[in-house]
């Protein structure tokens, strides 16, 4: 038996790692016995045993919460209701295949002879296409494809540039939904997100209107960055604002309903049947 | 997330009965098992550093267990499949709030990221563990606090992080002569 299992490494670990099994109830009846047996006979190990049972004993002056109320009502209603992550997860996912859809099949065959990753088929709207390998390929894509300051340029691929803030809204809100994005679409997320920061307030932006703008503040407060308050308005210089009081002003859940129509309201309908059947998910 | 969540002992588990109900589409089974796991996993974040937003995450952790019901298989103890989709809300959660940081030009540490400061209700000497805790590293804090907050099995820790049980065994060794440190030798 090691004399100083707390310090020495290599062969002692598993005689150390005893110590702690014993105190955590790890061990089996005849594993116990055996380490007792041993320890009665083992000075250092005894000390080992003394530090790991004060130690055990330290963590547990951590008094236990109890929750404040029964949760079962509040989260059965929101099963029922729909409104559970599903919804974004949902949503974002047909973004990603609207996307796919608008840049592979209508504007990159005017990009010359690179390839593009074509999402289709909304049978694959669920976990396993998320980490499937085509949608793995399509974020990577997208990564690729996003400009210096952030944005996706619709015009790069034969769109108009009054879609940049709603295509790079999407953009986003795909990224936003890998499970375990890597740095690199970390990275693209952030600058995406600084992008639209960047919109709000401005005099001149390239949006259609105020459903890309709400699209654009909800993928927003979804990445993380404080927007302050629930409510989003239409900025008083054509960008948009949070928390004034205006007659236009929404509620969050208006915001979310907006949402579903918003990739009609941003112009890329054109996804025709593809874009019909992603409706279908996102509201059934 | 992985496809299955394969695991031993399930057959003393009365979780697992309710967890298969859950999967026949049975309210009252999922409602039962919110309510019998629904403060150890309160705990669970509270532990993990989220003072302010555990219920939430508790919730959200509950909408995973419906979501996921059909992946649950009985070879596994519940709490195999509970704490594994527990971790990835609260990485969702950690992920979400570094974004944030990074967003606001805030240079954090990890660890300093993971913990909230909100000790005011703990007494002294549990706020210095609580502490303690918070300065770990994120790998040998959640070894910890499933197994001593949570009851898990090693074996089942290690199927949660998806990790040897070695690893397990030695991270649980580093983690708790750490705390001793970090509560002796402050």
């Amino acid at each position: 038996m090691n004399h100083d299992p707390l310090h020495k490494s290599g062969a002692s670990e598993n005689e150390h790692g005893d110590v702690a099994a014993y105190v955590l109830d790890e061990l089996n009846a005849t594993e116990r016995a055996a380490f007792e047996a041993h320890v009665a006979s083992c000075a250092s190990c005894r000390a080992a045993l003394a530090k790991r049972q004060e130690t055990h004993a330290l963590l547990h002056t951590i008094e236990s919460a109890t929750v404040s109320h029964d949760l079962a009502p509040e989260i059965l209603d929101r099963i029922r209701a729909g409104r559970s992550e599903s919804w974004w997860r949902t949503a974002s996912l047909a973004a990603l295949l609207l996307i796919g859809t608008v840049l592979g099949l209508w504007w990159w065959p005017n990009a010359g002879s690179k390839s593009v990753p074509v999402v289709s088929g909304v049978d694959l709207l669920d976990d396993d296409f998320v980490a499937s390998t085509r949608c793995e390929d399509a974020l990577q894509w997208l990564c690729r494809a996003q400009e210096p300051d952030g944005s996706w340029d619709p015009e790069k691929w034969g769109g108009d540039r009054r879609y940049r803030v709603a295509l790079t809204t999407l953009s986003a809100m795909a990224l936003l939904d890998h499970p375990s994005p890597s740095a690199a679409m970390e990275n693209a997320l952030s600058k995406a997100v600084l992008y639209l920061v960047d919109q709000q307030g401005q005099r001149e932006i390239d949006s259609t209107g105020f459903s890309d703008r709400k699209l654009a503040a909800l993928a927003i407060e979804k990445a993380g960055y404080p927007l302050g308050q629930d409510r989003w308005t239409s900025g008083e210089q054509g960008g948009w604002a949070y928390g004034e009081s205006r007659h236009d002003d929404q509620p969050l859940e208006e915001v979310r309903y907006a949402l579903l129509q918003s990739p009609a309201s941003v112009g890329i309908e054109r996804g025709g049947q593809i874009y019909t059947t992603a409706m279908a998910c996102l509201t059934r | 997330m992985t496809s299955e969540f394969p695991s031993s002992r399930s057959e003393d588990d009365p979780d697992v009965a309710l967890m298969c109900a859950v999967a026949r589409g049975s309210d009252d089974a999922l409602a039962a098992l919110i309510r019998r796991h629904q403060s150890p996993l309160l705990n669970y974040f509270n532990r993990s550093g989220a003072l302010e937003d555990g219920e939430d995450m508790v919730q959200e952790t509950f909408l995973r267990v419906y979501r996921y019901r059909d992946r649950y298989r009985p070879t596994a103890r519940f709490q195999t499949f509970l704490y594994t989709l527990a971790r990835h809300v609260w990485l969702d959660r950690c992920r979400k709030k570094m974004r944030k940081e990074r967003l606001m030009g805030w240079l954090m540490r990890e660890a300093e990221v993971q913990r909230d400061t909100s000790t005011e209700a703990l007494d002294e000497r549990a706020a210095e563990v609580q502490d303690a805790l918070g300065t770990l590293s994120p790998k040998l804090k959640e070894v910890l606090i499933l197994k001593v907050y949570q009851g898990l099995r090693y074996q089942e820790i290690a199927q949660v992080l998806n990790i040897p049980v070695g690893t397990v065994k030695s991270r649980i060794n580093l983690a708790m002569e750490a705390m001793r440190r970090a509560v002796h030798e402050p």
